[in-house]
């Protein structure tokens, strides 16, 4: 009996080793839709037995050993694991698989409502990260690259971004989570000062044009997300030279084990030569000069963990005058010495559990000296007494700094969900010393407490459709009031691969300095944000098409009374196209925004078009390489339609303000042209990187008129217009670093 | 009687002791050839899966992981071709996932670091354009990592070549170069010797036929 048992196993072991079984596996793999899959690989566990599916959806294979029962699995990217028991009972074994979509990131909806996106990684982005430093009109500033997006506003005459019908101060611009409040060098009369940071410290952003997440608030418009670099590829140094000067002596380090990395910059820019060169309208006697020092070290940690510092400090001084619209004959004197610190420090690391930590934290202070004099020909200080005059001259010291802290912990769940709380503190110091020829000094400061608490999260049911709901608690003491700021969006993938995604939120935000300063006892502004878009992206083509309404509640009145009483609102669409697939070689982007927006605010008389929203606005980006003679050319051609200007008058008599006088500004041309040549791409034995620029601005020359300014009298106006028609930049940037291809080719030959 | 039982159970113990990595050798050696020479996708998915299923199979063995890289590898310079550049990195993405997994259990050598300078090599064709300046710098270092380890490993002289090969020659290409190295990649391809059974040894095709083309 016992060898009878032993026997039959034995050989039916010997058999299944000599010899193939016969028992054929089949099936039919489809989704939850029952379409078939194909390529989907289906195995049997603990052997090599399997097969493919093909286009039918079907596979077959034979088992290579005898089995009672088998564990059929399925896998493939994208789909659920599949894993069934199957009892062998015949020669041919039939086993339908069904396979479960997973939410992935490559096959999910994006909930894309309102934001704009730069990065090389994400699919879903609209720009990559070197089009923010190469797009030909913004000389390689963050936010004139950004102007090249629908949405936004062409304001010559103030720096800022003037987000679908919003005032400069409504957008918020944050470098790794954290508020930036000086991201501009201080404002000069009539004059767009050009971001603080170089586009190359980041390697990302994401531009909110509306119904931006819980995660941030204080913005009334928009958000800018500027995301800093991680560690080098490898150590370099650059040097980089131009017609406005020292651009960037930089060394970057990458210590061996490639774990930390630290840098050091220098800049000095000096606009002197260069106006000499080329003649400004506006008169500089004090051309601008600046000193900029960066620091930065980065240490990656362990569990996918990164540790960044970055400090910026920087010192710089511009004087212009303009000829007194009031007097005939005398000019006034601005006269600005700025220094700036700015430093963040940010840690990202996996904790326990699928939890992720980020930490920001920052402290910036900023200080800016104003003398602003009356001036007669001879540059001697002129004093009148009597309205306008007596406002002309005048001594202002602003200093404000901000310390703040930011913790975020998020939790990624099943597919893409995922949940973010949080919490920040900004510590804000501002004050004002004025001194004019009959008042000594006098200070204004206040100090504000922000602290927020947030909560975040992002659900997907499936692949197609996904959900953001967000709320934020914020409280800050120089309103001594807390408020709720709920947000919610939703995404809803087409069949067309085309997708529908709607965002909706109620955003709050301070008044602004000059009212802190004076009067403390105002709330809240308030602006709600309704917004449809519709987006299809397929293989290296973009479509975008957004409509949007914004209402503007309790906006900041300081006539007749300083109250909460403004209001306004916002509404029109935004078109994006983007295409590098059409024309070979070719990129370009196309932008078109229609607003129509309306505010009575500060000291309007009644609800007016402000004088920076334009009702069309469109743009055009063309880039090509030209790989014959390594030459990059970039085109950007930026159209507006005239903007309102108007002269709100005091009338005594009636102690009201009027509209003494308005119209609409002439319509606005930019073409301007970017050349980069890049002569030692690839050629051997090159130790260094050259890159030669020429970027012109407004090649025409066309007028840009941005406003117009009126004297007390209303009786003159004269335009505002640029400094010159004009901006000519010419380059020479080289980087050194090791090419180690080229050292292993050498050693080959 | 007993005879029958013994020879069977040797035959088990045998499977058990010898057979188990005798089998996973000859299942690789199977594949060798067709995974050198084939071009066509669904080829290429086929034996991308056939190597996932030893995969399972073999936990602790790392060259299921370094082909089944290499499969995905070779999908994604196939889509290339095709001229579907948005599957790219789904396949970049696949074949870093197995060369960790393969990290995990084995040391680095130059094999993987050629696979590590293929991925490289394959993010930058998705979009050459803004991925050349992060890429280019993490592809040339693993190379030269490769030849660091075994400069006589004929696969980091063919990769240098095909370099060579496709870079215009106005960005450092140069046929004449490329010619050199494939010579030397073929040179090192006769005498290469297979430090472990059925590990890589794909290449030697490719290095031939582009030695062809060049005049």
């Amino acid at each position: 009996m016992k060898f009878n048992s032993i026997i039959p196993v034995s050989f039916v072991l010997l058999f299944a080793l000599t010899a193939k079984s016969q028992i054929t596996v089949k099936g039919r793999v489809t989704d939850n839709k029952r379409n078939p899959l194909i390529g989907i690989s289906v195995g049997i566990k603990d052997s090599y037995d399997g097969g493919t599916s093909d286009s039918g959806g079907r596979y077959a294979f034979r088992l290579s050993d005898k089995a009672d029962s088998i564990i059929i699995y399925a896998s493939s990217v994208g789909y659920r694991k599949y894993e069934q028991k199957i009892a062998v009972t015949s020669a041919t074994v039939i086993a339908d698989i069904d396979l479960t979509e997973e939410i992935t990131e490559m096959k999910a909806v994006v909930i894309s409502a309102g934001s704009f996106e730069a990065s090389d990684q994400k699919r879903n982005a609209a720009l990559k990260s070197i089009d923010i430093a190469t797009t030909a009109s913004a000389n390689a500033d963050v936010t004139s690259a950004i102007r090249t997006l629908p949405g936004t506003q062409q304001v010559g005459q103030s720096e800022g971004l003037f987000v679908r019908g919003g005032s400069a101060e409504e957008t918020k611009i944050f470098i790794d989570g954290t508020l930036v409040n000086n991201f501009f060098y201080s404002s000069v009369p009539e004059i767009a000062q050009r971001g603080r940071f170089s586009p190359f410290l980041f390697k990302g952003l994401l531009f909110s044009t509306g119904g931006y997440s819980a995660l941030y608030g204080q913005a009334l418009s928009s958000a800018l997300l500027l995301e800093s670099v991680d560690l080098p590829e490898t150590s370099s140094g650059s040097v980089n030279v131009s017609s406005v000067g020292i651009n960037n002596l930089s060394y970057e380090k990458l210590l061996k084990n490639k774990k930390a990395g630290f840098g050091i910059s220098y800049s000095y820019l000096n606009l002197t030569p260069y106006f000499k060169i080329v003649p400004q309208n506006t008169d500089y006697f004090k051309p601008p000069v600046y000193n900029n020092i960066e620091l930065n070290f980065r240490i990656r940690l362990p569990k996918n963990g990164m540790l960044k510092f970055y400090s910026y400090l920087n010192k710089n001084r511009v004087g212009v005058k303009y000829t007194d619209i009031d007097s005939g004959g005398l000019k006034n004197s601005f006269d600005l010495k700025n220094r700036n610190l700015y430093s963040n420090l940010s840690l990202k690391q996996n904790i326990c559990r699928s939890w992720r930590l980020l930490i920001g934290a920052s402290f910036s202070t900023n200080n800016d000296r104003i003398i602003q004099e009356l001036q007669n020909m001879g540059s001697n200080n002129v004093v009148l007494t009597g309205i306008p005059y007596m406002s002309k001259n005048f001594n202002l010291m602003n200093t404000n700094s901000l310390a703040q802290v930011r913790t975020v912990l998020e939790k990624k769940l099943k597919g893409l969900t995922a949940i973010r709380l949080g919490g920040e503190y900004q510590l804000l110091k501002d004050k004002v010393v004025f001194a004019n020829p009959w008042i000594a000094g006098r200070t204004a400061a206040y100090t504000e407490h922000y602290k927020a608490l947030f909560a975040e999260t992002d659900i997907y049911l499936t692949n197609d459709i996904a959900l953001k709901a967000g709320t934020r608690y914020e409280h800050s003491s120089v309103i001594s009031k807390g408020n709720i700021a709920p947000r919610i969006s939703v995404a809803y993938k087409l069949p067309n691969k085309g997708q529908v995604s709607a965002a909706c939120g109620i955003f709050y935000q301070r008044p602004e300095r000059d009212i802190l300063l004076w009067n403390n006892r105002l709330g809240y502004q308030k602006a709600s944000h309704y917004i449809i878009n519709y987006q299809k992206i397929i293989s290296l083509q973009t479509f975008r098409a957004e409509l949007f309404y914004k209402k503007y509640d309790a906006l900041t009145r300081t006539f007749p009374d300083t109250s909460n009483a403004g209001n306004g609102y916002a509404k029109g669409i935004d078109i994006f196209w983007r295409d590098r697939k059409t024309i070979k070689g070719i990129d370009y982007w196309l932008s078109y925004s229609y607003l129509n927006s309306k505010r009575n605010y500060l000291n309007y008389p009644y609800s007016l078009a402000p004088n920076f929203a334009a009702a069309h606005t469109a743009s055009v980006v063309i880039k090509k390489f030209f790989d014959k003679i390594k030459l990059t050319v970039n085109a950007s051609y930026t159209y507006s339609s005239g903007r309102p200007y108007f002269n709100l008058k005091y009338e005594n008599t009636l102690n009201k303000y009027n509209v003494a006088h308005q119209g609409k500004t002439s319509d606005y041309h930019n073409l301007s042209l970017g050349l980069y040549y890049t002569p030692n791409i690839g050629k051997s034995n090159v130790k260094k990187q050259v890159v030669w620029i020429l970027t012109v601005t407004n090649i025409p020359g066309s007028r840009q008129v941005f406003d117009y300014r009126y004297s007390y009298n209303g009786q003159n106006r004269q335009a505002v217009e640029p400094p010159a028609r004009r901006f000519i930049f010419l380059g020479c940037f080289i980087s050194f670093g090791t090419d180690r291809t080229q050292e292993a080719i050498n050693n080959t030959l | 009687m007993k005879k029958t039982l013994f020879l069977s159970s040797m035959l088990i113990i045998s499977t058990t002791i010898f057979g188990q990595n005798e089998k996973l050798i000859k299942a690789i050696e199977v594949k060798l050839v067709a995974i050198d020479t084939t071009q066509n996708l669904s080829d290429l998915i086929d034996i991308s899966n056939y190597f996932e299923r030893i995969c399972k199979a073999e936990e602790k063995e790392w060259l299921p992981l370094y082909y089944k890289a290499f499969s995905h590898i070779k999908i994604g310079f196939t889509y290339n071709t095709m001229g579907k550049l948005d599957l790219i990195d789904a396949q970049a993405d696949e074949a870093e996932k197995y060369l960790d997994k393969l990290e995990a259990i084995k040391k680095p050598n130059s094999e993987t670091f050629c696979l590590r300078k293929m991925v490289a090599s394959m993010r930058i064709v998705a979009d050459p354009y803004s991925r050349f300046p992060t890429y280019a710098p993490v592809s040339d270092a693993a190379i030269a990592t490769a030849k660091e380890l075994n400069p006589e490993n004929p696969r980091v002289y063919l990769l240098l070549a095909l370099d060579k090969y496709n870079i215009p020659e106005q960005f450092g290409g140069s046929k004449t170069e490329a010619r050199e190295l494939l010579k030397v990649a073929i040179e090192k391809f006769n005498v290469f010797k297979q430090e472990t059974k059925a590990g890589p040894e794909w290449g030697l095709a490719q290095a031939q036929y582009f030695h062809s083309l060049i005049k």
